[in-house]
């Protein structure tokens, strides 16, 4: 009888959970690997400017948005809070996950929300010297998202990464350990989660390991066309399976201000 | 003698502080069995909060105009090795097309991580403090005691000052903050989320708001779990209409004092922690 109870008290938990009246809203997402801020001149008078970052962002008006490539408190920024500051010119609550101490300061990646950040964990990926070009992270998110017929809100997960850019044996190995590192430990399937970042992978490789590994838990929520110059590197997915409606995706191919464009989906939970 | 006894208050203190994070839950006549009635919170140890708040049931501000003197201030203090930075009821304006997040551009133009304690979603408003600290930090929990009222819970590093020795002092802490404005929230507080929270007793230190008229409740709720945890009210806050407060394991953190001074309309106070 008590197993019955608790089959049943699940199965009211996951409907509750995934039910399109407690999450009506619609969710816009963006990935961007910046590129440290630099811009693409190399014209140190335009390093590190961050209002041309905040205006094209602002065009798609994100609720949520993952950025890669994020230096802060470096001597070269002035030993500003670049993150904070982006998130002060969108009003944005922000969050930083640390992967390596650079400089006097940190780089890593970061979370950017327009709805309170509610619990963040964050930790390294392995790091082997004979094979890692730099140390990597990921950095997740509960995020408190107004719902109707829920007053509390509804929480929804992010998770942000960017994985080892390098394509030859052994380094694909290396992205695919680090997805499945993510995959056991950020992807929780009572949580419904958003998963972005710069997987750099093109998802037709023969090599592309770490996409499979993301693929098998995850759905896309973006198509194939280039977001790295023609290649494509840059990734949003759902998880779990089958509980996102993709609204919308693009690619914002006119921001020129870092060696990625940022893409943007729009998502709700359920059908 | 006498020497012999410091050398031996510092150590327990120093081995109990090291290794709060591996504490596991007692029964409470186990706890009480365990207690050295020797440790109190010593006045040579000294780390400073500061707490802005109005201490009302209104916005600190809604206007980046009104920010201005907290961004200031903060900016200051962060040169001045700040650890903690507090501001009361931040709130957040909320619409598609804009957001206001005051705060926020608090702790950018002070160069200082943030993050947002919240506490309720009210219309368009998001209901919180911001909590303004130096450097990143990898772990924070919300922890739910109503749907309007949440403990914030972040993995900070303290700094502090040991002034017999002349020497700084820092240790690895849980903070934790809240905003008590309804019976039913102590009540859950009080008979649920604390018996647990307590079993990380020597690391148990919180500082929040709780209405004035409700603070006989949060003592008494408080003190009928475990009475070795106190809830003190910073000096000077008791008129007002929230009252500022500690609750901690009293054998381990205490105020030593509160001072304040005004910051345009809103008032900052510096909270002197002992330990």
């Amino acid at each position: 009888m008590k197993k019955i109870m608790h089959i049943i008290v699940g199965a009211l938990i996951s409907s509750m959970l995934f039910s399109t009246t407690m999450f009506a809203q619609e969710l816009k997402v963006m990935s961007y690997n910046v590129k440290a801020f630099e811009g693409q001149t190399n014209d140190p008078d335009l390093m590190f400017r961050l209002q041309p970052f905040a205006d094209a962002i602002k065009r798609y008006n994100p609720d949520i948005i993952c950025i890669q490539e994020l230096e802060t408190h470096t001597s070269r920024q002035g030993a500003r809070e670049l993150l904070t500051e982006l998130g002060s010119l969108l009003g944005m609550y922000p969050l930083f996950g640390f992967s390596y101490v650079k400089d006097v300061g940190w780089y890593g990646n970061g979370i950017l929300s327009k709805y309170p950040i509610m619990n963040t964990f964050s930790n390294l990926l392995p790091y082997n010297s004979s094979r890692s070009y730099d140390q990597r992270s990921y950095v997740a998110a509960d995020i408190l998202v107004p719902a109707t017929g829920n007053a509390g809100g509804k929480i929804v997960r992010i998770v942000n990464t960017h994985l080892d850019h390098r394509y030859n044996s052994p380094w694909y190995g290396q992205r695919e350990e680090h997805a499945n590192r993510i995959v056991e430990d950020a992807l929780d399937s009572a949580i419904p989660t958003i998963l972005m970042g710069d997987m750099n992978e093109d998802p037709t490789g023969t090599n592309s390991k770490a996409i499979v590994a993301f693929s098998a838990a995850c759905d896309r929520i973006c198509d194939n066309s280039g977001t790295f110059s023609s290649s494509k590197l840059d990734y949003i997915f759902g998880f779990p399976k089958n509980i996102w409606t993709v609204i919308d995706y693009t690619v914002d191919r006119t921001n020129n201000l870092s060696d990625h464009y940022p893409i943007i989906g729009t998502v709700k939970l359920g059908n | 003698m006498k020497n012999n006894k410091l050398t031996k208050h510092i150590y327990i203190l120093l081995s109990v502080l090291l290794s709060v994070s591996f504490c596991i839950s007692c029964s409470d006549d186990n706890d009480k069995k365990e207690t050295n009635v020797n440790l109190i919170p010593n006045p040579k140890f000294d780390a400073k909060i500061y707490f802005a708040s109005k201490l009302n049931d209104a916005p600190i501000a809604t206007n980046a105009s009104e920010y201005m003197p907290l961004g200031n201030f903060f900016k200051q203090a962060n040169r001045d090795k700040l650890w903690l930075g507090i501001i009361d009821r931040a709130d957040v304006t909320y619409s598609v097309a804009d957001m206001f997040n005051g705060s926020v551009g608090t702790a950018s133009q002070a160069d200082l991580f943030s993050t947002f304690a919240f506490n309720r979603f009210n219309g368009n408003t998001h209901e919180g403090s911001m909590l303004l600290f130096p450097g990143y930090i990898k772990n924070q929990q919300s922890i739910k005691i109503t749907d309007d009222c949440y403990i914030r819970a972040i993995d900070l590093a303290l700094k502090g000052y040991n002034s017999e020795i002349e020497r700084d002092v820092n240790f690895d802490v849980v903070f934790r903050t809240v905003r008590f404005s309804t019976n039913d929230q102590i009540k859950v507080f009080s008979e649920s989320v604390f018996k647990e929270m307590k079993a990380g007793r020597l690391n148990m230190l919180m500082i929040g708001t709780v209405k004035k008229d409700l603070v006989e409740a949060l003592k008494t709720g408080v003190a009928s779990v475990d009475d070795d945890f106190k809830v003190a009210i910073a000096e000077g806050t008791e008129s007002s209409d929230y009252n500022l407060f500690l609750l901690a394991y009293e054998y381990i953190w205490a105020l030593k004092g509160t001072t304040k001074q005004t910051l345009g309309n809103i008032d900052m106070y510096e909270l002197s922690l002992m330990w």
